[in-house]
């Protein structure tokens, strides 16, 4: 299994994750994907890429920094995409119910990111 | 394509392609037979444009199709050739009436992932349009160069510059 691979397996592990990405942000590509059947990947990617270029551009324009997290919430999901340096231009993306603890979430991918860098 | 049935066929592409654009972020699009002749196009200004990629987008398409066959596929799914501040998108399909190919371009509005989401969705709704959902007979060689003018003039409103 590469490293991301093991990003994505230990983020899946948590209650409510359907599956989970890392996406080339500026291609909207899928790198590694860990899913399951009947979540659309390909699309979710390029859209949720296709959301942080222009949040990025937003925060960018306002002077805040670079962004490093997004999350959208759906009636019955959520998506969540978060950027650390230490995954240069990739996304890390996650598609979850919506009632995932998101906390956790985030918390397990700054966990996985920060062993990787 | 016959030049007698060319524009009724031509204008029910003008939907998908429009949304095809808006939907990907794409600022030009050309949809052109396998020949080169043009079918429908989104952000050219100029019929010469028009020409002039409509040529290199099948005859780039001649090229890769014959190196799929080289590399043992039966053909590519698309082509894409990214720039510093523009990305062209080539991609063929194929619907029961012909073989038809997408030429987009792109900017950093967009992605390489965005275009083949929608292009997936327009590929569908082409295939499904009346006129292009069943088999057509194919020209034959001496009505060739009249079928691509009558292309260019459907598009721009009469002869072609």
């Amino acid at each position: 299994m590469s490293a991301y691979g093991v990003l994505l397996d230990r983020v899946n592990r948590i209650s409510g994750v359907r599956g989970s990405m890392v996406v080339a942000a500026e291609d909207g590509l899928i790198v590694e994907e860990d899913l399951m059947v009947g979540v659309p990947g390909p699309a979710a990617a390029a859209l949720v890429a296709s959301l942080f270029r222009r949040a990025r551009r937003s925060v960018q324009a306002a002077d805040f920094g670079s962004a490093a997290y997004l999350q959208v919430e759906g009636e019955t999901g959520l998506l969540f995409a978060a950027a650390p340096p230490q995954l240069g231009d990739l996304l890390l993306v996650v598609i979850a119910e919506s009632w995932v603890n998101v906390g956790m979430v985030r918390l397990e991918a700054a966990r996985v990111v920060e062993a990787l860098g | 394509m016959r030049r007698a049935d060319l524009s009724e066929f031509v204008e029910a592409l003008a939907g998908p392609v429009d949304r095809f654009a808006r939907e990907a972020g794409l600022r030009l699009v050309l949809l052109i037979n396998e020949s080169g002749q043009v079918l429908a196009q989104r952000g050219f200004a100029r019929a010469l444009d028009v020409m002039g990629v409509a040529a290199l987008g099948a005859g780039i398409h001649a090229s890769s199709q014959v190196l799929a066959t080289m590399l043992g596929e039966a053909r590519f799914r698309h082509l894409h050739q990214g720039g510093t501040a523009s990305q062209v998108f080539i991609g063929p399909f194929a619907t029961p009436a012909e073989s038809l190919i997408a030429i987009g371009v792109f900017g950093d509005d967009s992605s390489i992932g965005l275009v083949q989401v929608f292009f997936a969705d327009f590929t569908a709704q082409v295939a499904a349009l009346p006129g292009w959902s069943t088999a057509r007979p194919t020209v034959d060689a001496a009505a060739f160069e009249k079928d691509l003018q009558a292309g260019l003039d459907t598009l721009f409103g009469g002869p072609s510059a």
